[in-house]
Order: structure tokens, then C-alpha cells, then sequence
């Protein structure tokens, strides 16, 4: 479920240049859920999508991205989504908390979401780029393109 | 703010967006080689021209009512920016504060200025106060009390415009009531205070937002002559009367330095990089703006100054007496950057004004309208709007630009000395659509 993002390769090359440069186990994951909060132990199964099938036994056809909550980290990192207006977008949780996905589109709408794997969906009627932000820790997981 | 900014982009176009920036960097070539082969004497300098007076509009403009309208207007438009700053809640989805000052104020002085004249001066609150100040200590508003030095200029504009676009786009707490409301705390403070103490020249030197406004007004179609009468004459030769004080180049270079900078930080890639990072992403981003708007200042100083051995005027006063063909760019990028902004957010804001404490109210009897988002609707039309708008901008940069070189250079350098600034240009608009539609 990996979006093309119409972004420049040169600014895409240039801010991977500065996150290698700053050196830490920075998250340079492009929209594949649950990497970030991969245990250093290699046992983690590296296809995200084998874990989700637990949640949505059915491979969703539409627009979607998936919500991984562990402890401080919060991802993905603004994956980026294309929906049509009107379009049911389907956002997977797999959270130790509850919480509130912040949608900012015209006008503002709210997920709630339980601790535990749950499954919502969401639809934007307007069109433009929304962000999508986890409300305690203030992370925009998703940007998602309406056209 | 969370804005829309990604509707119209390269995708949108009717054309491919690396023809779109081929073509307009081509159309700024294509420009300069024509005025340098067919426009060799100035036209829009001194007061000479076909000109059309207006002196009734002119009595009806400088009438008390319509001076004691404009001011109430100024005043109203605060008072209700503090009651809403003081009793609305602290969500900008409610409080029309944020709009009115981040969309309404900062980007709808454009089109107004450029179809009304200098309207912050106008309506300014900022005056309207210190006139009632000065009177109640009895200063006579029109003589300073300490004189400006010659140097400072419009410097301290330039800051005051620094600070406004740091709050907005850099500041992690820019929407929130609390540093909206101080920051205008601390600009009618400093307005008032500077006012009286310096004049009325305070405004033109100080005021960030009524610079601003004076600047693209100059590309309006209104200008007053000698008698103060309004006349009728050309965007371009209006633009040429603006006068060059020290400071010009820093406010010009602000004002498009930000946008290019709010550009690049609103794209997705970098939300990425700063949600990843352990840096202190508001100290990152001060120093980029802050590098983008010296980079901006530094392209123009190097392409005007370095070349300018033969000029008739001395060397370093050459970036100042060209930076007035940064406003046509300025607007044009305005326009490109903030268009949906103003005209979506804008209605969101008016309708937002008629229940400001989210209470149910319905002053102003727009609180059950709806955002009409026809542009949202035809993104093709938006982005051809978009790079239209930066290659016209830049075009009339580029004829401001020389009109203004070949009185300062003697004929033998017009092309040579110039081909700098022409190269400067270029770059702008590469960068401005570049950044625009994410090639």
C-alpha cells in the first residue's frame, strides 16, 4: 500500500541525506506500518501485512493505511493516501491505548479509536490534502490527497 | 495552521510541470532579449505620461466621512479581534481570530492593496490609536519628537514582517490564542509607542503590515501626484515611483523568502524528516527561513551590485534602486501560494466571524453559509492559475527591472550588466514553481 507521493527526488534525496546525517535509528519508513516499532530482536515477521490479517481478514480494495501505537511511538510517519471525495478510507489500529485521530479536513472530523486492533472508516468529501493527526502525541500519521 | 496547499499541483496541470517550468523560464529569457533589442529608452520613470486625474474620486477618498469610515473600520475589526481573543475559545476551528489574522490580514492585503491603493494606511488601528494617544498627552502627531537616523529606514519592517512569518510558520505555538494574542499585543505596543516618539514616519518605516500593503499598492493602478490628486496611470510606472530607502531589499527579500520557505516546509517530505528527527525542528526551521530569506537577498545584491562598476549611481545603492522589481514577483508568488487560502479559508473565517465563541450565534448572519470550493473542485484551473501567475510576476520583475537598469547603466553595459539579475530571476522562478509543483 505504498502511495507514490508527488514529491521531488532531490528533496527526498536531500532529506534522507539529513537523516542519515543525524546519525540515530531515525524511521525512514515511506509508509510501510509497524516498522517503526520493530523490536530489535530479528524475530519480527518483516511483512507488515501478515500481522494485519489478524485484524481485516479481508485485503481492503480501497484506500487505507494502518495505525500502530506502542508506548511513546506512534506511526506510520504521514503516510501518504489518495482517496476520490467520497471515498471510504480504511484505517487500521493496532494501539496500547486508547486515543483520537484528528482529521483536518473542511470541515475537522475526529476518529476514536480503543486500545486493542480495531478497524474504522473514514470518508472526506472535500477536496485537498488532509492531515491526519494522533491527538495525544500530536503525530501526523497520515496525509492523504482528496481529488 | 493546518492549510490545504497541495490542491493544483504538478499533476494538475494541463501541461506536464517540468514543461510548465521549461516554459516559464523560457518566457523570462524570451522577455529580457525583447526589451533589450526594443526597449532602450526608460518609460515608466519621472512624472511625465499620459495621465488620467480623478479629482472627484479624489474629494470623495479624502473626505472626513470617508477617512472617520475607514478608521471606525480599522478599529471595529480590532475591537473585535480582542473580544474574540479574550472570550472565543482556544481552537482555531472555532475562533475566527486565526483567520482573520493569518488569512484575512496576511493575505488578503494583497488583492486589496493591488485593487485599492495603500488600504492598511487607510484603515490602519495602528494610527488610529496613536492619533488618540498623542492627542490625550497632547504630542503633536505629525512632528517627531526624536528624528530616525537615515540608515534605519525600513529595517525595522523588515523584522517586524520576520517576526510575523516565524510566528506563522515556524512557531510550534503560532495556533494558539495566546501567541496570536501577544503578538498583537506587542505590535500595537510597539506602534503606538514608535509613533509617538517618531512620527508619523513611524508607520511607513515600522508597520509591517502597512509596508506591505504600500509595496503592492504600488503596483496598483492609483498614485497620487504632486497636488495629492489621485491619478489613473500604469502598474509598472507606478512601481517605478517607489522610493528606495535602506531596508527595501530586506522587506522585499522576506516577503518571498517565506513564502518559498512555507513551500518547502508544508511539502509531506519534510512533516516526515521533523516527525523522525531528534533535532529541535523550530530552531531547524528558524535558521532555514532565516537562510532562505538571506539567500534570496544575497542572489539579488551579488547579480545588481557586482556588475554595477559603470553605473551612475554608487555601487552599493544598486540593489535598493532595483529590489522594486521584487514586488511584481512577490505578488505574483502570493498569489500562486496562497489563492485557495484566501478563498477558501476566507469564507471559513467570515462564517466562523458570525459565531466567534462557538455559542450559537449568528452576528453577522453568515454562520450557516457554506464554503463554496469551486476552486477545490477544478484543480486544473487552480494550478494554471498558479504558474501563470509566477511567470507573469516575473515577467513584470524582468521590465521593471530593466526599464529601471538602463537609466542607471550606460548603453554599452545593458546587456552584460544585467544578464546577472536576468540569471537571479530565473532562478526564482525555477525555485518558486519547483517548490509549487514538487517536480
Amino acid at each position: 500500500m505504498k502511495i507514490p507521493h508527488p514529491v521531488a527526488p532531490a528533496m527526498a534525496l536531500m532529506a534522507a541525506l539529513a537523516l542519515t546525517a543525524c546519525g540515530g535509528p531515525a524511521e525512514t519508513n515511506d509508509g510501510a506500518p509497524g516498522s517503526n516499532t520493530a523490536t530489535p530482536s530479528s524475530t519480527a515477521p518483516t511483512p507488515a501485512s501478515s500481522d494485519a490479517t489478524s485484524t481485516a481478514p479481508v485485503e481492503p480494495t480501497g484506500p487505507g493505511f494502518a495505525v500502530t501505537i506502542k508506548g511513546s511511538k506512534v506511526g506510520p510517519n504521514a503516510q501518504g493516501v489518495s482517496a476520490a471525495p467520497g471515498e471510504a478510507i480504511t484505517i487500521a489500529f493496532d494501539a496500547d491505548r486508547a486515543g483520537q485521530l484528528h482529521v483536518h479536513s473542511k470541515p475537522e472530523q475526529f476518529v476514536d479509536f480503543p486500545a486493542g486492533t480495531s478497524s474504522k472508516e473514514l470518508v472526506i468529501r472535500t477536496p485537498g490534502t488532509v492531515e491526519i493527526e494522533e491527538h495525544d502525541s500530536e503525530a501526523v500519521v497520515a496525509v492523504v490527497t482528496v481529488k | 495552521m493546518i492549510l490545504a496547499h497541495g490542491l493544483g499541483g504538478g499533476s494538475d496541470l494541463p501541461i506536464s510541470a517540468s514543461s510548465a517550468v521549461i516554459g516559464g523560464c523560457a518566457a523570462l529569457t524570451v522577455s529580457f532579449t525583447v526589451l533589450l533589442l526594443a526597449w532602450r529608452t526608460p518609460r515608466f520613470e519621472g512624472a511625465a505620461g499620459s495621465r488620467l486625474l480623478v479629482p472627484k474620486l479624489t474629494r470623495f477618498v479624502d473626505a472626513t466621512v470617508t477617512r472617520i469610515m475607514l478608521r471606525l473600520f480599522g478599529l471595529v475589526a480590532l475591537g473585535f479581534a480582542v473580544w474574540v481573543a479574550a472570550a472565543g475559545p482556544d481552537e482555531p476551528s472555532v475562533n475566527p481570530l486565526f483567520g482573520m489574522f493569518y488569512v484575512l490580514l496576511w493575505v488578503g492585503l494583497v488583492p486589496a492593496s493591488l485593487a485599492l491603493g495603500p488600504v492598511v494606511k487607510a484603515v490602519s488601528p495602528a494610527r488610529s490609536l496613536t492619533f488618540a494617544v498623542s492627542a490625550a498627552l497632547r504630542i503633536d502627531s505629525g512632528r517627531p519628537r526624536v528624528r530616525l537616523p537615515q540608515w534605519v529606514g525600513m529595517w525595522p519592517a523588515a523584522v517586524g514582517l520576520l517576526a510575523f512569518v516565524w510566528t506563522e510558520l515556524v512557531s510550534p505555538d503560532g495556533s494558539t490564542l495566546a501567541t496570536v494574542s501577544t503578538w498583537l499585543l506587542v505590535y500595537v505596543a510597539a506602534m503606538v509607542v514608535g509613533g509617538c516618539l517618531f512620527g508619523t514616519d513611524w508607520f511607513e518605516q515600522a508597520d509591517p503590515f502597512e509596508v506591505y500593503s504600500t509595496l503592492v499598492a504600488h503596483l496598483s493602478i492609483w498614485r497620487r501626484n504632486t497636488h495629492g490628486v489621485l491619478e489613473v496611470v500604469a502598474p509598472l510606472r507606478n512601481l517605478a515611483g517607489l522610493t528606495a530607502r535602506p531596508g527595501l531589499l530586506a522587506v522585499t527579500s522576506v516577503l518571498l523568502g517565506s513564502t518559498a520557505f512555507d513551500s518547502f516546509a508544508g511539502s509531506t517530505t519534510w512533516l516526515r524528516f521533523t516527525q523522525s528527527t531528534s533535532l529541535d525542528v523550530a530552531l531547524l526551521e528558524t535558521g532555514l527561513l532565516l537562510g532562505v530569506c538571506a539567500l534570496v537577498a544575497g542572489l539579488f545584491w551579488t547579480a545588481t551590485s557586482i556588475p554595477a562598476r559603470s553605473a551612475r549611481v554608487p555601487r552599493r545603492e544598486m540593489p535598493g534602486r532595483l529590489a522594486h522589481s521584487l514586488v511584481p514577483i512577490i505578488v505574483g508568488y502570493m498569489t500562486a501560494h496562497y489563492l485557495t487560502l484566501l478563498v477558501e479559508t476566507g469564507q471559513q473565517t467570515l462564517i466562523q466571524a458570525s459565531d466567534p465563541l462557538g455559542t450559537g450565534q449568528n452576528l453577522f448572519g453568515t454562520a450557516d453559509l457554506q464554503v463554496d470550493i469551486w476552486l477545490s473542485l477544478h484543480p486544473t484551473v487552480l494550478a494554471s492559475i498558479k504558474v501563470l501567475a509566477i511567470v507573469i510576476g516575473h515577467v513584470l520583475g524582468v521590465i521593471a527591472a530593466h526599464d529601471r537598469a538602463i537609466t542607471l547603466l550606460p548603453s554599452r553595459d545593458h546587456s552584460t550588466a544585467q544578464l546577472p539579475l536576468l540569471f537571479v530571476m530565473v532562478s526564482y522562478t525555477f525555485a518558486g514553481l519547483y517548490l509549487l509543483f514538487g517536480l
